[in-house]
């Protein structure tokens, strides 16, 4: 079972907590704002050093921290046969990560350790929302898969980055400083294009099956990877392809060379991996101009879905662990009844909130049961007020 | 507590300051040389006194000396044909440690990044491409950090400096990715030494 317990001290409103998971499905029910969502977003934190809420970490740092200013994420989780320990410390202007009480140079070395899939509210909003958050989604998926990833991401990130700066300083388009930057560019960017496009593939194949399961099999769902260059370049068709990452990388550094001028132009490079998307199709239709509201729902389910036995299957020894957030408060009663069936029916640990207990346990075999109330994480085998765990 | 006396307060400000001495370690400094002899603390302020005065850095290469030209560039035993051109002077200790390594250094003074603005002019390229008019040279090994910006720096100078009869060569991957030279050890480092190959 992969997370045991889950300790939070001065987090958000958690002043702290002490949580002995089981290894099955553990509900955090209570009223709205009492702490459910921080309970999950602090399991999410031991998987990758970071929030889904939020890109500040400082706003996590809760405040019964005082003058100490230090909130902190506990876990001890299993990884196959071996036991670890990870603390997120959080401070106004630093955070640092312990894994089995070293500490941590990089948060790429936490990764892949520890996973996660997660559903919260905003991901409703995936299909018809802005692209960075589908390449968010194939990111987290990847870098969770293989560490290596993160690294080449991050690489490639920071060599676009840089060839911005040359633009933006006005550097002329004949300086050999453009060469250098561009090749350092093109080999991380390649592999990560080709990363993303085989990923899109797989997730195609895996919703296949979970597209079906969620629908009662009418609806069909089909990811597609669109590079971020136009199509004229022929750079999509590359990827789809599966080109050798070293021949996409060549075809990559002269796009961007002869690109140089009109780059600086607008001071930033106009095409590249930042300008990827993944694209939904339902029956063959772009999901983004076609879809109904209930298409799209099932369709990020199944995306979800798909992602947990994408990861069970990479290394069955060590299932991820998904976290659930609001569900039953976002999606009609009929869906959501059949997608917990089929996160029941996968037997992964699962961590979820709701508002009212009986309605979750009236569908799942809910193992453990807190309750939250104003911060306050309290074990519970009590019966929920009628009133509370009525229809949502 | 009351207020600690301004000479007190101002050492462990000081302190502070350096890398890797948080206000902790700064304070337990300040108090062990308050609490020693003055003249068991006075060969360190002696040492820190001179430390700018005598201390620059070589006009060849630009490693630590405490003379115009450092003792490496000025050893006739060095071997001539390779030069091997680091970030900073620290990285010259690093490769100086792995021991039978016997080239000559370069000490760019940094590497390229537009990000902070440092560009060909901030380094010591002009040094190095006057180096290079020496035929003697054969080899350069192109040793800046695996980083991004080390990267494309090596890119940039095999391409500006490329001429007939020198091999540009970068150090093998046995360095960490995203590490310094300085926190690689000296077995690693031996390793990626035997493992450089010529730069695309
Ligand atoms: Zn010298």
């Amino acid at each position: 079972m992969p997370l045991l317990s889950l300790r939070l001290e001065n987090f958000r409103l958690v002043g702290r907590a002490n949580i002995e998971l089981a290894p099955g499905i553990n509900l955090f029910w209570g009223d709205n704002a009492q702490g459910k969502t921080t309970v999950l977003e602090a399991a999410g934190m031991l998987a990758t050093g970071r929030s889904f809420r939020t890109a500040r970490d400082r706003e996590c740092i809760g405040w019964g921290a005082g003058e100490q200013r230090v909130g902190a994420v506990e876990g001890v989780f299993t990884a196959g046969p071996s036991r670890h320990e990870v603390r997120v410390a959080i401070e106004p202007s630093r955070k640092a990560v312990w894994l089995d009480r070293k500490p941590l140079r990089a948060l790429s070395e936490l990764w892949g350790l520890f996973r996660t899939v997660f559903f919260v509210p905003a991901d409703l909003g995936l299909i018809q929302g802005p692209p960075q958050q589908r390449r968010a989604a194939l990111d987290t998926l990847l870098s969770q898969s293989q560490p290596a990833y993160l690294q080449t991401l991050v690489g490639m990130t920071r060599a676009l980055a840089s060839r911005n700066g040359l633009l933006r300083r006005h550097v002329p388009p004949t300086d050999p400083q453009y060469d250098a930057f561009e090749k350092t560019l093109a080999v991380s960017a390649a592999r990560t294009m080709l990363a993303r496009a085989r990923l899109a593939e797989r997730l195609t194949e895996a919703t296949r099956v979970t597209m079906a399961e969620i629908t009662g099999g009418t609806e069909e769902l089909a990811l597609v990877y669109e590079a971020g260059f136009g199509t004229a370049s022929g750079i999509g068709a590359l990827c789809a392809a599966g080109t050798p990452a070293d021949e996409l990388a060549a075809e990559l550094l002269a796009l961007w060379r002869r690109a140089r001028k009109g780059d600086l132009e607008r001071g930033v490079t106009r095409e590249g991996p930042h300008r990827d998307d993944l694209r939904f199709e339902i029956g063959g239709h772009d999901a983004r101009s076609y879809a109904s509201q209930g298409q799209t729902r099932s369709a990020v389910l199944a995306l979800r879905l798909a992602e947990l036995d994408l990861l069970a299957g990479l290394d069955p020894g060590r299932p991820p662990v998904l976290l659930l957030d609001d569900i039953l408060g976002e999606l009609d009663a009929g869906r959501a009844e059949r997608f917990l069936n089929l996160v029941a029916k996968r037997q992964v640990q699962t961590l979820m909130t709701a508002t009212g207990a009986a309605i979750v346990e009236a569908t799942l075999p809910v193992e453990r049961r807190f309750c939250l109330e104003k911060g306050n994480v309290t074990p519970d085998r009590e019966t929920p007020g009628a009133d509370r765990s009525g229809g949502q | 507590m009351p207020e600690l006396p301004a000479a007190l307060q101002q050492l462990i400000a000081e302190l502070g300051k350096l890398p890797g001495v948080g206000r902790r370690s700064a304070e337990r400094m300040a108090f062990a040389l308050l609490a020693s002899e003055p003249d068991d603390v006075r060969p360190l302020a002696d040492a820190v006194t001179r430390l700018h005065v005598e201390v620059g850095l070589c006009e060849t290469c630009g490693y630590y000396t405490d003379r115009g030209v450092c003792p490496i560039c000025t050893d006739p035993s060095r071997d001539e044909t390779v030069l091997c051109v680091v970030e900073m002077p620290v990285d010259v200790i690093a490769f100086e440690r792995t021991g039978g390594f016997r080239a000559r250094y370069h000490v760019l003074g940094g590497v390229l990044s537009p990000l902070k603005g440092i560009s060909p002019d901030d380094l010591n390229v002009a040094g190095l491409r006057k180096r290079l008019q020496n035929a003697s040279i054969a080899e350069v090994i192109l040793a800046t950090s695996p980083s991004v910006e080390g990267e494309a720096t090596a890119h940039y100078l095999s391409q500006i400096l490329a001429r007939d009869g020198v091999r540009f060569t970068r150090i093998g991957r046995g360095v960490p990715m995203g590490g310094s030279l300085d926190l690689a050890d000296s077995g690693t480092l031996r390793l990626a030494l035997e493992g450089r190959r010529a730069i695309d």
